[in-house]
């Protein structure tokens, strides 16, 4: 299957991140003063951050059915699930959301990744039941 | 605080072409000026605003000639910045740093045989590096991200896409009174349900319009307020909230907005509480969003706003006025003005055939970003002294 959307890539403050996703590891900033897990664009805490490795466990926040391409590159891959997930570390990640369930708040969802054909690797959730 | 209100001035809006943003907020406030009988000469501050085509700024001064101005700035929190604006603009006047304040909205994402998603999406910048592009290639947009908010509030509270349409049928009645006002054929709870989706729970129906145009206030002190040519509307009460929301465990995201903080400050300065509103004027960007800001400013109980809305409470003959012109769904977008615009027409009882009988306090509010930054502003036709 190929992977819609268009391609990203990693910048400097997310290196370790998208690097990690290539090999199919989720790595989170966690901060070393209150060892409080964060969401990958937070760069702030009472300590330093450092990227540490995440359950890749989650449960269904909300969804959407995206209907209208919200990128060019979306244009052939409507409609499809876009979703906010809790890991169970506390931070929120938003991924399009694959899997044959109806969806509802509290759904369990795993974390893989895409590895588009062009640019960087990246997080989806797999429905994994209702 | 003692200001007002003094001049309102709103452009040709809508499917207006040929002419560029800066070009409608030079109109705008020359219309408003006008309207409260002044002239560009006596303006001595100036605050701007840019939509999506972010070209409307400071420049704005040589554009209308104004000369020794004493107060000049370019605000932007996006659909809050109305509000923002208004509250610079009052505590200026107040403190004597400026006499009278223009504050000016325009904007011209609209090209002529385009459809309104096409308007915004040919402006869109994607984040395609760092964590930002992660939302980008997870299908997230604006609308999507409101679309998220709504399915939070539905999974929670029971909210119904039929409720949401209530919305969007209530103020099409409201619109059908408004002579400005872009939509005005009735609109039937079926033909929103069966209207497309654009990022569901959100059907077309359910998103506001997109509109060319621009629209100015003049402000100045209370005081100076009745000497001039159109009935003043005071400023009794703002507030704004800005929750930052955290993406992690605990967030209100979806579910309480900025509005309970800044619609509980607007009233408590205006000494006022919602039984005393007699009009409200929302940011609906989107009908949830009339929705949860109706339960965050307390007219109705957290996750009643749907069956609030459904009862018909905010219709034409409703206990509760709300979006009386028909609002972003059904009027003319101009982000925070829109609201505003109303709300002036509403104080001064000018509303024509929409007026409403009570128009003693009106409530406005504005929300930017996706329910990042919220505004409230509370009107009268009262100077505070005189009200009680
Ligand atoms: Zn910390």
């Amino acid at each position: 299957m190929t992977t819609p959307g268009p391609p990203i890539e990693a910048d400097a403050a997310t290196a370790p991140f998208f690097t990690a996703a290539a090999r199919d590891e989720l790595l989170l900033p966690r901060c070393t003063g209150c060892r409080e897990w964060h969401a990958p664009d937070v760069t702030t805490c009472c300590g330093p951050l450092e990227w540490a490795a995440s359950t890749a466990r989650a449960t269904l926040v909300t969804w959407a059915v995206v209907h209208t391409a919200p990128h060019p590159d979306f244009a052939d891959a409507v409609a499809f699930r876009t979703a906010i997930v809790e890991l169970v570390e506390g931070p929120w990640l938003q991924v399009r959301l694959t899997g044959t369930d109806e969806p509802v708040a509290g759904s369990p969802v795993r974390i893989a990744f895409a590895h588009p054909a062009e640019g960087a690797s990246y997080p989806i959730g797999v429905l994994e039941g209702p | 605080m003692d200001a007002a209100i003094v001049g309102l001035g709103i452009t040709d809006v809508g499917r207006v072409y040929g002419r560029s943003a800066p070009d409608f907020a030079a109109d705008a406030v020359r219309r408003a000026v006008a309207d409260a009988g002044l002239t560009l000469g006596d303006v001595d501050g100036l605050l701007v605003s840019s939509g999506t085509t972010r070209d409307v700024d400071v420049s704005l001064q040589r554009r209308l000639g104004l000369r020794d101005l004493r107060l000049l700035s370019e605000m932007q929190a996006f659909g809050a910045t109305a509000g923002a604006m208004l509250a610079h603009a009052a505590t200026a006047v107040t403190h004597g740093l400026a006499d009278v304040v223009a504050c000016v909205f325009a904007d011209a994402p609209r090209r002529a045989g385009e459809s309104s998603g096409a308007a915004y999406a040919g402006r869109r910048r994607y984040a395609l590096t760092g964590a930002p592009a992660l939302r980008t290639v997870a299908g997230g947009n604006p609308t999507v991200q409101y679309a998220l908010a709504a399915r939070r509030h539905m999974q929670t509270y029971g909210t119904t896409s039929e409720q949401l349409g209530a919305v969007a049928v209530a103020q099409r009645r409201w619109a059908a009174l408004n002579p400005l006002a872009e939509m005005r054929r009735p609109l039937t709870l079926d033909e929103h349900q069966a209207s497309r989706w654009i990022a569901e729970p959100l059907h077309l129906l359910d998103c506001c319009l997109v509109s060319n145009g621009g629209a100015a206030v003049v402000v100045t002190r209370g005081d100076r307020a009745a000497d001039l040519a159109r009935p003043p509307v005071h400023v009794l009460g703002l507030g704004q909230g800005h929750p930052g929301y955290p993406a992690r465990c605990g967030s209100d995201f979806g579910l309480t907005t900025g509005a309970a903080r800044s619609g509980a400050d607007a009233l408590r300065m205006a000494g006022v509480r919602t039984g005393d509103v007699d009009v409200v004027e929302l940011y609906d960007c989107y009908t949830y969003t009339v929705v949860v800001t109706l339960e965050d400013y307390g007219f109705c109980a957290k996750g009643e706003g749907g069956p609030f809305v459904a009862a018909g409470h905010t219709a034409p003959g409703g206990s509760l006025p709300v979006n009386t012109g028909g609002g972003q769904l059904s009027g003319y977008y101009l982000w925070g003005m829109t609201p505003l615009t109303e709300a002036v027409m509403q104080a001064r009882g000018d509303a024509g055939e929409r007026q409403v009988p009570k128009r003693d306090v009106v409530m406005v509010s504005g929300n930017g970003g996706i329910l990042d930054h919220h505004s409230t502003v509370i009107l009268s036709p009262h100077r505070r002294e005189a009200r009680r």
